[in-house]
């Protein structure tokens, strides 16, 4: 990307979540220039743009000026002029943001049409939405990855990453002539942090010769027997382990509240 | 020529869109309404002033230079009228897409940051020659009135006018591209357009050795030899070196938006 820009965004059509084109421009000329511009070839562009207008079905209003149009019809022409010069991937930011439900019913089939042909990223906040349309689905939240996976998949809770919270007792010395495995000169966090499918593990507390740990397992990963057993071996005595799964909602909530926090603030 | 595919592209589009806004209209109109007057104003000056000379005897009535008198007069005020003019039709260009938020889309479609600046300067030097070449029809009106006209004048008054106002386009490109708002985009343009026009006053009243260096800077002491009919390459160099600097800037600037991540 940072090499040659200009031929990474040949291939890449992309719809911003506030899509602003030129007011001036009617909706023909709106969609000849973006064709002109991304190097649609002379003597297809007037057929380009007839189909990408038949497609988003714009051709109603295709003498009106871009400024008098409609939200949903903007919204429309947007798509459209991402569409141009069938650009192998199509970047979508909240393509029904603002629209109303018959509109949104009609973008959508619209996108599930467009996505059967083409890689098509489709980034939005309405979980239904993501599940009815997408193949696979990332949840992100504060910049990181939260959950992966198919969207079947994520409904079940398999994709997401587990939290596990463990609470252990001080450690027992060994009995004399128990075998050695060298486990117990090594902290608790190392072991655990050792096991494959554990992406991070903290102490998060310590009070009346109990300590308290937080650990993350990856997705599709039920580590629960595996930690209970290593931590018995290393000396410990496990008085609880629970997991805290993060649903989709939950994660959805931890991102719309935050949203709002730094909205108010 | 495909690297400037997207550079002609935007150039039509931003000169169509010019002349569908009020500020290209207001621009054309001042232009060509002033221009008209400055003419008139010019060639009933010259023949009031050839009728007395003749009536005195001047012997010198048949080497008077009509076109050197009414061109050279017409194209130096024509200089100062761009002084305002360019401001208003360059401080739209950048500035508003980036308010309006079309710039952004813009840097979706595969053109790179130079193609921009070359389209939309591309844009403002069209909209210049759309005004300054209704006013070469004038010369046909001098003709029709008996005046020989001096092609030299003419062509190193065009070159000159053209050089002044590339450069001050340039400038006012830079102005644009440094904030989104337009109205103060035109008025730095403007500002430092008036810095100009006064170093050449400044440069009189200066001591000596400064008063040269203030003059070498001042456009109107440049832009003048040309409306005499002089083509020194010195101010040629002068005006596409200015224009150079400011596109440079403008295309830095364009380009910053990549460093702030």
């Amino acid at each position: 990307m940072a090499d040659d820009p200009v031929a990474v965004k040949r291939r890449i059509g992309y719809l911003p979540e506030q899509v602003s084109l030129y007011p001036d421009l009617r909706v023909e000329e709106l969609l000849r220039f973006v064709a002109e511009i991304k190097g649609v070839a002379r003597r297809q562009i007037k057929d380009e743009i007839e189909n990408k207008m038949s497609l988003t079905g714009v051709l109603g209003v295709r003498r009106r000026l871009v400024g008098e149009l409609s939200k949903g019809f903007r919204q429309r022409l947007g798509l459209a002029q991402a569409l141009v010069g069938d650009p192998d991937v199509l970047i979508l930011d909240e393509p029904t943001n603002g629209l109303d439900p018959h509109q949104i019913i009609e973008i959508r089939g619209l996108i599930r049409e467009l996505g059967r042909e083409r890689t098509l990223i489709l980034s939005t906040h309405i979980l239904p939405e993501a599940s009815l349309l997408c193949g696979r689905v990332l949840i992100l939240n504060q910049g990181r990855i939260a959950a992966e996976g198919r969207p079947s998949d994520l409904e079940r809770g398999l994709g997401e990453r587990q939290e596990i919270l463990l609470r252990v007792g001080e450690r027992v010395s060994r009995q004399e002539g128990e075998a050695d495995t060298g486990s117990s000169r090594r902290t608790l966090e190392e072991i655990l942090g050792a096991l494959p499918g554990v992406e991070w593990v903290e102490k998060t507390g310590e009070e009346n010769r109990t300590a308290h740990y937080t650990l993350q397992t990856t997705p599709f990963e039920d580590l629960r027997a595996e930690i209970s057993r290593r931590v018995v071996e290393a000396g410990f005595p496990l008085l609880e382990l629970s997991t805290k799964r993060l649903s989709l909602e939950d994660i959805f909530l931890r991102l719309v509240t935050t949203e709002k926090e730094a909205a108010s603030s | 020529m495909k690297g400037f595919t997207g550079a002609w592209v935007l150039l039509k589009k931003d000169f169509f869109s010019f002349y569908r806004s009020w500020v290209g209209v207001l621009v054309l109109f001042a232009f060509l309404l002033v221009a008209g007057i400055f003419f008139t104003l010019f060639v009933l000056g010259y023949s009031s002033l050839s009728m007395e000379a003749a009536r005195q005897g001047y012997e010198g009535v048949g080497r008077m230079n009509l076109t050197g008198f009414v061109i050279g007069a017409f194209l130096l005020n024509l200089g100062v009228l761009f002084l305002f003019l360019a401001p208003l039709m360059s401080m739209r260009s950048l500035a508003e897409e980036k308010r309006t938020g079309t710039l952004e889309l813009l840097y979706t479609y595969p053109v790179s940051d130079f193609e921009i600046v070359m389209g939309k300067y591309g844009a403002l030097l069209a909209q210049l020659a759309a005004l300054f070449l209704p006013t070469l029809a004038y010369l046909g009106a001098l003709r029709l009135l008996g005046g020989q006209i001096d092609f030299g004048i003419v062509f190193s008054g065009t070159l000159g006018f053209f050089l002044l106002g590339a450069a001050y386009l340039a400038m006012g490109l830079f102005f644009s591209a440094v904030t989104e708002n337009q109205m103060l985009a035109g008025g730095l343009s403007f500002s430092l357009l008036m810095v100009f026009w006064v170093l050449e006053w400044l440069a009189g009243l200066a001591p000596r050795p400064w008063g040269n260096g203030l003059s070498a800077f001042s456009p109107f002491v440049h832009y003048r030899d040309f409306a005499l009919g002089i083509v020194d390459l010195q101010a040629v160099v002068f005006f596409l070196s200015a224009a150079a600097f400011f596109l440079f800037l403008a295309l830095r600037t364009v380009e910053t938006r990549n460093w702030k991540g």
